[in-house]
């Protein structure tokens, strides 16, 4: 494991929310999670950020990304499918809060 | 785009043109480790760029030879003036 | 904003062909900086051809019949992928398990990310609007779309590839295939059971349309008749000049016509063939259409075409099909210039 990985701020089965913001530019947070609470599913790893990546810099140091792990029915209010449906999205730490 | 409205998937299977293959080559060359020329997340933000309009009007591959070539213009590979001229001579030769 | 059209549009009148020509355009510049050779690309096109979803489907029947694969393919699937001699590319292989409980299903809403080294270039639809935006939101009803339905107390698993992992579904293995071997479980094994929009099949009848079951692509192409003396060697002559003038040929085919030869030449590029023919001064007749295919091998490969057009009452002028090696087919075949639109279409051809 990388030591970016290693300092990494959340465990799986933490309970975390996606930062409502709405930044220009080149994201890679799906606008449909922001502002939801997840649980993390695991630990991908950590990579270099995307959003420098876009504009040729180096997008270092490397970020922990996540498998964070979406219930359906708390991602849209009107969901008619199964209760125990979820959605599992890679997020960037820095897009990430502590949910209480 | 998640989430959105949107209406039936069409089942579209179609194969690709020679030159769309050709664009699809070209970018796994460009982005290859051993060249680094255009990163896929350029290749993204360009295509993103585009607007919802044009996005929608335009196919998968004209967004890919769109955006690499500004890439290749925005890293200084190319200039906009030799593709100018390469794009001109080619628009003189045009068949049908 | 400089061009009153607006982003991504070609000047007015003359959007047809645009981005063809750009991309010839862009290849000659990069070619001519050293930057590429024309032989990469078209060696990188060839390779992308022969990546499929049968590479996904031996994949999947090694897990059904190893353990001790399948065990290592949940826990590092490029490494798993990597034993069976299936380059993976640089990005993460993560492989989902379908179990009783639970059903995957893989999208890209923010663009196009699939595992193109086991499955092959995504399909269309998987890259459109509707499969992104309603995947995530409406799972069974757009599984319901492809004609699977996924049973009540079953919860769906949609992940969305937003990073540099690339998923690949692992299917429940289908019951009444105890002892069948890995060739006769990985023909079950669909593009679509990958992606975890269908199911795999259960015998010889499929859950999808039959166009998506292999990586057969049919191109319409035009062709150039050539006429040449019927003597020893004149084969030859005209391959060398061209091959010196940089011609590279989808297909060749000469035949006897009359005291003399027919040669039909179908190039990559007309326009590079008519440049060069011009200079070897060889008289090429009009451009005329032909079709080409290339697949992967398999018994009765050429049949479903063949079918498709009779069932249509398209009468075939001519055919050739021969194996090429490497687990590959190429067929050429021609059909009355007023049929020639309509088997494009009745084949999807582009």
């Amino acid at each position: 494991m990388s030591a970016e990985a290693a300092a990494a701020r959340y465990r799986p089965g933490d309970r975390v929310r996606v930062r409502a913001v709405h930044p220009p530019g080149h994201v890679r947070t799906p606008w449909y999670c922001r502002g939801h609470t997840g649980v993390i599913e695991r630990l991908c790893g950590a990579f270099a950020n995307p959003e420098e990546l876009a504009y040729n810099r180096p997008g270092l140091p490397a970020q922990p990304l996540y498998r964070v792990r979406f219930r359906a029915v708390d991602l849209w209010p009107d969901y008619r499918e199964d209760r125990a449906d979820v959605v599992e999205i890679e997020i960037y730490q820095h897009w990430l809060e502590e949910a209480r | 785009m998640g989430g959105a409205a949107a209406g039936r998937v069409e089942r579209d299977e179609h194969a690709y043109d020679e030159w769309e293959q050709r664009v699809d080559a070209l970018m796994m060359l460009l982005s290859h480790r051993d060249r680094r020329l255009v990163r896929v997340d350029e290749l993204r933000r360009n295509i993103e760029s585009l607007g919802a309009e044009a996005y929608d009007r335009m196919g998968y591959y004209e967004r890919w030879m769109h955006s690499i070539a500004q890439v290749l213009i925005q890293r200084g590979v190319i200039t906009i003036d030799e593709l100018g001229q390469k794009l001109a001579a080619r628009e003189s030769k045009r068949e049908r | 904003m400089n061009d009153p059209a607006g982003p991504g549009r070609a000047p007015a009148g003359d959007s047809r062909g645009y981005y063809r020509r750009m991309q010839s355009a862009i290849e000659e510049l990069l070619i001519l900086k050293g930057v590429v050779t024309a032989d990469e690309v078209a060696r990188e096109v060839a390779a992308m051809a022969r990546r499929g979803p049968e590479r996904g489907a031996r994949f999947v029947a090694r897990c059904w019949v190893d353990p001790a694969f399948k065990a290592q393919a949940l826990a590092d699937g490029a490494a798993a992928a990597e034993a069976l001699g299936l380059e993976v590319g640089p990005l993460r292989l993560v492989v989902v398990e379908n179990t009783p409980d639970t059903h995957n299903v893989v999208v890209c809403t923010l663009c196009s990310c699939y595992p193109r080294m086991l499955l092959g270039i995504p399909p269309e639809w998987y890259k459109a609007r509707a499969y992104r935006s309603r995947v995530v939101r409406e799972p069974r009803a757009v599984l319901a779309e492809f004609g699977t339905a996924i049973p009540d107390g079953v919860r769906i698993r949609v992940h969305d590839s937003t990073a540099d992992m690339r998923y690949l579904v692992l299917p429940m293995r289908p019951a009444g295939t105890e002892g069948w071997d890995e060739a006769r479980l990985a023909a079950l094994v669909t593009r679509d059971s990958l992606i975890g929009v269908g199911l795999p099949g259960a015998g010889p009848q499929r859950d999808q349309p039959r166009r998506n079951q292999m990586a057969d692509t049919i191109r319409k192409l035009a062709y150039f008749a050539l006429q040449a003396p019927d003597k020893p060697g004149e084969g030859a002559r005209i391959l060398e000049a061209l091959r010196g003038a940089g011609v590279n040929l989808v297909a060749f085919s000469g035949f006897p016509s009359g005291r003399k030869a027919q040669i039909d030449l179908v190039p990559e590029d007309a326009a590079a063939l008519k440049a060069a023919a011009k200079h070897l001064k060889l008289k090429l007749g009009a451009a005329k259409t032909c079709f080409v295919i290339h697949g992967d091998d398999r018994v009765g490969a050429l049949t479903d075409t063949f079918a498709r057009l009779a069932e249509a009452k398209i009468g075939i002028v001519a055919s050739q099909a021969v194996t090429a090696g490497m687990g590959r087919y190429g067929a050429i075949f021609w059909v009355k210039p007023r049929d020639a639109n309509k088997t494009a279409k009745l084949l999807s051809a582009t």
